[in-house]
């Protein structure tokens, strides 16, 4: 018999720490899944948020290192800067790319860093327990949105990608989403294309991913397809800003 | 000896780091640590090194992190508010046992104070580099040629200890202009830059690099940080007896000594020449090294022999003057003379203080 | 004959797997793993037609698809 879908020799045999259904797993799924193909198991540093992921580096086999919260763009300037023969993904999440980070966040983007930045938006504080996030919906029940994110208190979701796309630095700038097998598969080739460009042109690119936190959203993971196509794509379209 | 050349401070240090192997720098301009950034904008270019004038001083600081990490002598400079934003990376270098340099070119003030020189930095990074609790290195010099002396040697240390280095100048400092030896160019090795930080798991090829030592002989986060901090502990404890450094001025008959460091310290030498001319015999101890901070020399002022103590420092409140008084005889009547906000410590003052001292002489 | 194999040890019974089965083979076991999870089996095998949909959504990376 032969093998068609395996996991990922990238990913190392610890079982995440993280909840039934998290799209952090799947992306990390991805980029291990790349890495390999890529031939950079060994050569990646990937560059850890403060967020549900911070305590990633079990669950994988490359490099990695830390940063305070919102500062993974800039300390992965500074790295990457010194030692430019790295491949360097920036995992972020929403709220550490596009709140507390947001000022590390475009300035790497605008002076086009040779990273890749993949910012997870689940449109929660995953790790503090659900609180209100840059990007959470309109009208979205949080810990410190009880009656639902008001405009009038809070404005309205960010959606980064965009931000990042008027820049004229980043090479590529994407919106994808991993909440069906096609989705996956696309966001997949998105990360792959900005990891290519990374390596052969020292590009910064930019990949938003719409995941899923269905511990916050307080919903079973069965309802995350339904819950994206009605609430979350329609504000975040889908699909190539830039490049 | 090498031919000595006239360098303002704030270049001579840049030039002098450079030549320690500095090969990056990551700043954002505030007065009066400008001309630094200014400086190896164009010099690093000249050596292949990395400037990046950042969007912050929050993030010029997490660059240096990032740049420690990849394995290069990397700088940052600030002053005032700009040190304020960088205390969330100097508590990560600490944590994560980074090498790398700050220089404080201390202005003066709170808040936005003003631009002349002073000491109110002082508590900010010798009691603890950012949240935490952690230390580094720091150093005051009161000369340019020290300030070039200690930058040259900077990274040497931070790399030996895996630390950060703090060095505190000060606008005067920055722009005052005196001889030099610009010293010669230190040669590195390529190898430094394969990931050599790990703080965590190294299993091959895999590098972990942590801002918090979570790994230990423990199975709980709690009790390898206890078990890892302890250990940083005692490696401060150990700089007490390694790494203090100090001068003593006109000490060997002293029965007045003025304790400073930095500026106060070099302003009151001029003091102490008049008092001396007076008759009076009045000397120094001048830290050089702020942490670890020399006890010893401190704890064995003699109270038989030594009449008054007359601290000097640019901070109000009196911060290293609280330093000094838990080190010295509880016997020996002890003095401050204070300016802050950028009015700098005054010759005449001084003497006046050190004559009142000596009853009126 | 295909098949998908679920890793007890990475499978955290989310159920995203039975979803996307258009033959609707998965289904979570009445064993739960080390974490407690009642992890995901495949029932009828033979129906299988290595699709690799389910492996490609599931966030734990806990299936292997055989042809
Ligand atoms: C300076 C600072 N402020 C606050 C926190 C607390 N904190 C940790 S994670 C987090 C939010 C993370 O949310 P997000 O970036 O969206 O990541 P997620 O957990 O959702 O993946 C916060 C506020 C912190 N660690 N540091
Ligand atoms: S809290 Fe949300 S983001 Fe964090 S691991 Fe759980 S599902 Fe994922
Ligand atoms: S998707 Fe994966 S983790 Fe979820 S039930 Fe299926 S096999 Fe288990
Ligand atoms: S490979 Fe396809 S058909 Fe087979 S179990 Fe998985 S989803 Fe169903
Ligand atoms: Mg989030």
């Amino acid at each position: 018999m032969d093998v068609v879908y395996k996991r990922s020799g990238a990913l190392s045999d610890v079982s995440t720490t993280y909840c039934p259904g998290c799209s952090h797993g799947t992306a990390f799924k991805l980029i291990a899944e790349i890495s390999e193909e890529l031939d950079i198991v060994n050569k990646l540093v990937f560059a850890t948020p403060i967020g549900c992921t911070t305590f990633s580096a079990p669950f994988h086999k490359f490099s990695t290192f830390m940063s305070a919260h919102g500062r993974a763009p800039a300390n992965a300037t500074g790295f990457k800067r010194c030692n430019p023969k790295r491949p360097v993904i920036v995992y972020q999440g929403d709220g550490d790319c596009a709140a507390i980070g947001t000022g590390e966040s475009i300035h790497a983007a605008a002076r086009g860093e040779a990273f890749t930045v993949v910012m997870a938006n689940n449109q929660v504080y995953g790790m503090t327990g659900g609180q209100m996030a840059p990007t959470t919906l309109t009208g979205q029940k949080t810990t410190t949105t009880p009656n639902g994110r008001s405009v009038e208190a809070c404005g309205y979701p960010i959606r980064m990608a965009e931000q990042i796309a008027q820049l004229e630095a980043p090479r590529f700038v994407t919106r994808q989403s991993l909440h069906t097998p096609k989705n996956i598969l696309q966001a997949k080739a998105a990360i792959k294309k900005a990891l290519e460009l990374q390596i052969n042109e020292e590009a910064y690119s930019f990949v938003e991913l719409l995941c899923a936190c269905p511990t916050n959203w307080a919903i079973e993971p069965s309802g995350i397809k339904e819950y994206m196509e009605k609430n979350v794509i329609p504000y975040f379209p889908l699909g190539d800003l830039k490049g | 000896m090498a031919k000595k050349e006239m360098w303002k401070g704030n270049e001579a240090m840049s030039e002098v780091a450079l030549r320690a192997g500095c090969r990056f720098f990551s700043g954002y301009p505030i007065t009066p640590q400008t001309p630094i950034t200014e400086y190896l904008a164009w010099r690093l270019a000249e050596v292949d090194g990395v400037f990046i004038q950042a969007e912050s001083e929050l993030a010029a600081a997490t660059m240096l992190l990032g740049a420690s990490i990849a394995g290069a002598r990397a700088l940052t400079a600030t002053a005032g508010p700009g040190l304020s934003l960088m205390t969330e990376s100097l508590s990560c270098l600490a944590s994560g046992r980074l090498p790398a340099v700050i220089v404080d070119v201390q202005r003066g003030g709170a808040a936005t104070g003003n631009l002349q020189g002073a000491q109110s930095d002082y508590n900010m990074v010798t009691k603890t580099l950012g949240h935490g609790g952690l230390k580094g290195l720091v150093y005051g010099p009161s000369t340019v040629e020290e300030l070039c002396d200690i930058i040259y040697d900077a990274w040497d240390k931070a790399e030996k200890y895996r630390t950060p280095v703090f060095i505190l100048s000060d606008a005067s400092l920055g722009q005052m202009m005196e001889p030099v030896d610009i010293k010669p160019f230190k040669q590195l090795d390529e190898s430094r830059f394969d990931l050599p930080y790990v703080i965590g798991r190294e299993e091959s090829e895999k590098k972990v690099i942590q801002d918090t030592p979570y790994a230990g002989p423990y199975s709980t986060m709690s009790e390898n940080l206890d078990y890892n901090y302890r250990k940083y502990n005692e490696m401060y404890e150990q700089w007490k007896e390694d790494e203090v450094l100090y001068e003593e001025y006109m000490m060997d008959d002293a029965e007045y000594v003025i304790i400073g460091w930095g500026m106060a310290a070099r302003i009151s030498k001029s003091a102490i020449r008049n008092l001396r001319k007076k008759g009076i015999k009045v000397g120094m101890i001048r830290p050089i090294s702020l942490f670890p901070f020399p006890e010893k020399p401190l704890n064995a002022l003699d109270a038989k022999k030594i009449k008054g103590i007359l601290v000097v420092e640019m901070a109000i409140p009196a911060l290293f003057y609280h330093d000094v008084k838990a080190q010295v005889d509880k016997n020996i009547p002890i003095k401050a003379n204070l300016h802050c906000g950028g009015y700098l410590s005054q010759v005449d003052e001084i003497e006046e203080d050190i004559l009142k001292m000596a009853g009126g002489k | 004959m295909a098949k998908a194999v679920i890793d007890e040890k990475f499978c955290k019974g989310c159920g995203l797997c039975f979803t996307v089965c258009g033959k609707k083979l998965l289904k979570a076991g009445d064993k739960a793993n080390a974490k407690g999870y009642y992890f995901a089996v495949q029932t009828e095998d033979d129906k299988c037609t290595a699709c690799s949909l389910c492996a490609i959504i599931c966030p734990d990376a806990a299936i292997t698809v055989y042809k």
